[in-house]
């Protein structure tokens, strides 16, 4: 195999020393990858000869190393990079220098790349950076990061397609995702087919599924914190790709030299350019029927700018939007729904051992529906709009990282804004309401080691809402690593989140019509606890990592909607909430292989969710829809050579818990005319679909032209084309004189096998 | 709301270039059904007391509906109790069938009353109470085509202030037991003042004649149709939750209620 070249840049900045240059008792920096300049989350950074120092590198790829000797020797290990040493006498204080990559064929990350893992009481999280995430295949050529983490154990997806995450048996609404710290209120595009994280854009994506730090509140069951490429700020570099649906484009480099960089990110879809023309030339034709135009688009900008060498400002900015329109005989509809979000971040090194970092942030998503006819129209708009501020402070001790925030943000809801009438004015009605909210969260964490095994991460986080009522609540948070042996950790944690928001969706996928809610008088704020516990091993020589967690997790106060609640254009929407209990346990398992030639990971999960509603199936408990017993993954990565990789997903997972009808009864109705069917329910998710299984295959051909470089992505979905239920229905089979003879079930697939070449290039 | 869930669908389908039919039948064992008995009565002011008593059935079993035939039904109103008898002929042209009617009492023109049913099904008494809801007229009617000759309506009427109402906005084509172009169920919650209106698509033929219907539904009129649209979209919608049949009669699946409406009839639909 040729070489791989993986160069890396290593930028320190030395902000402390003591008395003499060779006395150095603190590092601190950023590691960053030379090829892009990104910075690196997760590098591994320890002493060659004190072995027990080391540290990972943050979300903005900064650590900081207390009682460096200068005898010792700085080592960075990064899964997929070479390890760099530096001597630590090398680093003088004040100085910022970079540090050129070093090449090789064969990148040997000397030492336990899990040693990172190891030592942190963090648990049941999962880091996924778009390197790794490029490399699988996917739907439409189309890298997520939201479905490739549906790849790991503990996080299902929403059906067939979807880019919904489940996690631990928590509802869709139940994860708070943030970019760059700003929360995202829609995260997906077309339906919940496609995130809005454009990978051109992500360095990567950190999910929480438990042991949730004392820093993030808000949602029951999950944080998923996306990073932001925040640019070069020494070279430009273009990146950019054409695929089966869509096309990216992101420009990254210096606007003044060492002051003001950034990176900007563009995707558009372009169906509707090819529907368009197909609906134009078959105008005309009776039996024709218009195919809806749809397209969506996203930008993601990043600028940074550097104050001094002490301060830091980070703007971030997302404008994302669906438009969907569908013309007929009748009326035209048009639905328009996005995300809009700014951010402002002061990062700030007060003095050596503190950092501050202040945010300004506004989130903005918003869902319009219109009906256009030439005499009665309507206009419905519903959203929220989400003013947050908040403040981090962490500082370093000797054996004690420490860290305390506060956040407070003021909420705007427009809760199914309906305008409609006459279009001569004289019969206008309008609903809907705006309603105001104001939460906040205040915080202090605390990481430190206590005696030689243990490794102790506790937090207390108070959180409060106020809409008619005060709510409050304090929520600790513990997490506990006991190093059993140097390769063999053991963990347990717990966790209480309060969640004051809540989405009225009662459709199980991502429609833009979901609602934000806030609580009030009703509905009152959910709870969560969540206990975890299990082990980590690393083994094989270190080659494999091996991890095993069992969780319990008990929902307070979970929302559901009655059977047949209306949302859509319902001015007292509270009456069609229903509160109840959820439960969720089970275990998950997981191997991973990071080095070699081969990598990949095995994960597969056991567990249980049931829901309980007063309301609903008479007051029994009942399978949560996405319940799934079993659910299997595994991910295999395969470097022929430095110009092919090959990679395949395998996924299985138990079908899901659905209603079906087991009764029916014809309706006469008032008129009379025609009877209809109308099928009896009884018991809430009490069938199972089919057990849903597939396979993907991706091969990825690198090469460089003159200008920059290119890769030829092929993935192959659902490469044996299984036909996976989407969802099952009944079907009245009526005779030539339209007289209903039988009724048969029918199950209806989305995706057959899919071959898409999509085409990436940088420059 | 249906109706957008079906062109999401068409979408989805359509952009990828992929069979929406990508389906097949498959073989669902259902569960044992308890066949709970359906009822449907209207009190409709001047005409008979009647009813229908079936049993509702497997979803899977055959087509063929079971009429209940030895159920004991009485209506008290006012202090009088009518007894409806078995009876399956039917009379005036009416296009419902019922298998229990009254023999000569009719329904009082009496808004907002009690009426209480009874229904003694082997042994057991189910019971419901309703009433009948004021009369909402139709203030005005207009039309509005557009180029390809297709016309819409719409109708004017009062909503009555400080009243929870519901109402029934049905448009037939060309007259009563013609095809249903347009059925929407609203509640007054929509209107902000007592001016109120509704109109449909473009769902008739310039020239066409067609019959305007406004109902003034009791609030377990609306609801009971509200679920069974509900529970009709479950059926086919991967979008949509289960919905159980909000019955008035408890025990028995159905719907007990007055009914009051006021209908137009249009000769030919045309600007």
């Amino acid at each position: 195999m040729k070489s791989i070249v993986w160069t890396c840049v290593f930028c320190l900045f030395i902000l402390l020393t003591q008395e003499s240059s060779a006395q150095i008792n603190r590092i601190e920096g950023f590691i960053k990858d030379n090829t892009d300049s990104s910075l690196m989350i997760g590098a591994v950074v320890h002493l060659k000869y004190q072995k027990k120092t080391g540290t990972t590198t943050d979300e903005n790829g900064h650590f900081v190393l207390e009682d460096i000797p200068s005898n010792d020797v700085l080592i960075i290990d990064n899964a997929g990079y070479a390890t760099l040493e530096i001597p630590v006498s090398k680093i003088t204080s004040t100085y910022s220098f970079y540090i050129q990559s070093i090449t090789r064929d064969e990148i040997t990350v000397e030492g336990n790349v899990y040693k990172d893992q190891l030592e942190s009481a963090q648990m049941s999280t999962i880091t996924l950076t778009t390197k790794e995430a490029k490399l699988l295949p996917a739907l439409f050529g189309e890298v997520d990061l939201l479905k490739t983490l549906q790849l790991k154990p503990g996080i299902q997806s929403g059906g067939e397609g979807s880019s919904g995450l489940y996690v631990r048996g928590g509802g869709a609404d139940q994860n708070l995702f943030l970019l760059d710290g700003i929360p995202v209120y829609n995260p997906s595009h077309l339906f919940g087919f496609f995130s809005v994280f454009n990978a051109d854009a992500v360095k990567s994506i950190t999910l929480y599924k438990g042991g949730f730090p004392a820093m993030y509140g808000g949602r029951l069951s999950s944080v998923v914190d996306v990073h932001t490429n925040k640019g070069d700020s020494s070279k430009y570099t273009v990146n950019g790709g054409i695929g089966l649906i869509s096309s990216r484009l992101a420009v990254d480099g210096p606007i003044i030299k060492g002051k003001l960089w950034g990176n900007i990110a563009f995707r558009r879809t372009y169906a509707d350019v090819f529907t368009r023309l197909l609906n134009k030339s078959k105008e005309g034709k009776p039996e024709y029927k218009p195919i809806p135009d749809y397209y969506f688009y996203d930008c993601n900008l990043q600028l940074t700018y550097k104050v001094n060498d002490k301060n830091y400002l980070h703007l971030t900015g997302y404008l994302g939007r669906d438009v969907f329109k569908f013309k007929n005989e009748n009326n035209t509809i048009g639905f328009q729904w996005g995300n809009t979000l700014g951010g402002v971040s002061w990062v700030s090194a007060i003095d050596s051992n503190t950092t501050l970092t202040t945010t300004l942030s506004v989130s903005d998503y918003q869902y319009q529906l219109k009906n256009e006819l030439s005499s009665f129209n309507f206009k419905l708009t519903s959203g929220i709009r989400d003013y947050g501020a908040s403040s981090h402070l962490t500082r370093v001790f000797k054996k004690h990282t420490f860290q305390t925030g506060i956040q407070l943000n003021r909420y705007v809801f427009n809760i199914s804004r309906l305008q409609a009438g006459t279009s001569d004015g004289k019969v206008q009605f309008s609903n809907g309401s705006a309603l105001y909210g104001t939460g906040g969260g205040a915080y202090v964490n605390d990481v430190f080691n206590w005696r030689a095994r243990w490794i102790i991460n506790a937090g207390l986080r108070w959180s409060w809402f106020y809409r008619e009522k005060f709510y409050q609540g304090i929520e600790p948070r513990l997490q506990v690593n006991y190093r059993l042996k140097e390769r063999i950790s053991i963990k347990a944690s717990y966790s209480r989140m309060y969640q004051y928001i809540h989405l009225a969706n009662n459709s199980g996928a991502s429609l833009p019509t979901d609602l934000w809610y806030p609580s009030g008088n009703i509905p009152s704020p959910q709870r969560s606890d969540q206990v975890a516990l299990g082990y980590e091993i690393s083994f094989w020589g270190n080659k494999l990592f091996f991890s095993n967690e069992y969780y319990y997790k008990y929902m307070k106060n979970v929302i559901d909607f009655r059977d047949g609640a209306q949302l859509f254009v319902n001015d007292s929407l509270q009456r069609e909430f229903v509160f109840g209990k959820g439960e969720s346990y089970g275990a998950e398992f997981y191997v991973e292989k990071k080095q070699g030639k081969t990598t990949g990971w095995i994960g597969y999960t056991l567990s249980w969710t049931n829901r309980q509603f007063a309301e609903i199936n008479h007051g029994n408990w009942f399978p949560a829809r996405y319940d799934r017993r079993h659910d299997l993954s595994v991910v295999v990565i395969h470097k022929l050579s430095p110009r092919f990789s090959l990679s395949g997903t395998f996924v299985y997972g138990t079908g899901q818990a659905v209603s079906l009808p087991i009764g029916r009864f014809y309706l006469q109705d008032v008129d009379g005319v025609k009877p209809t069917n109308v099928p009896v329910f009884t018991e809430r998710n009490a069938f199972r679909l089919p057990a849903y299984h597939r396979m993907d295959i991706g091969v990825v051909y690198r090469f460089k032209p003159k200008w920059g470089e290119a890769d030829l992505t092929l993935s192959i979905y659902n490469v044996y084309n299984r036909r996976n239920t989407y969802y099952i229905y009944f079907e009245e089979v009526k005779d030539q004189n339209d007289i209903p003879v039988k009724y048969v079930a029918k199950q209806v697939s989305l995706f057959p096998i899919i071959p898409t070449l999509t085409f990436n290039f940088k420059w | 709301m249906v109706a957008k869930v079906r062109y999401l669908l068409l979408f989805i389908c359509s952009v990828f270039l992929f069979q929406c039919d990508f389906e097949k039948e498959v073989n669902i064992p259902l569960p044992d059904y308890s066949n709970t008995p359906y009822i449907e009565c209207y009190l409709e002011p001047g005409k008979p007391y009647r009813l229908l008593v079936y049993k509702s059935i497997g979803y899977f079993e055959e087509l063929v509906p079971v009429p209940i035939r030895d159920a004991n039904i009485t209506i008290t109103h006012r202090g009088t109790t009518i007894i409806l008898p078995y009876d399956t002929i039917p009379r005036d042209g009416d296009l419902r069938f019922y298998n229990y009617r009254s023999k000569d009492s009719l329904v009082p023109l009496h808004y907002d009353e009690a009426f209480d049913l009874a229904v003694t099904i082997n042994g057991v008494t189910y019971t419901s109470v309703t009433t009948i809801r004021t009369l909402v007229a139709i203030d005005s009617l207009y039309n509005n085509c557009n180029n390809e000759k297709r016309c819409q309506i719409t109708i004017r009427f009062k909503d009555q202030a400080n009243t929870a109402d519901f109402y029934r906005f049905l448009t037939f084509s060309d007259s009563l037991g013609g095809d249903i172009k347009q059925d929407f169920l609203l509640n007054d919650e929509l209107f902000d003042t007592e001016n109120a209106g509704i109109g449909g698509g473009y769902s008739f033929n310039e020239g066409q004649g067609a019959v305007v219907r406004l109902f003034h539904l009791t609030k377990e009129h609306y609801d009971f149709l509200t679920s069974v649209k509900n529970s009709q979209n479950a059926n086919g919608n991967p979008f949509a939750q289960p919905a159980s049949i909000k019955s008035n009669i408890p025990g028995l699946i159905g719907i007990f209620s007055g009914l009051t409406y006021d209908s137009k009839k249009v000769e030919h639909v045309e600007e």
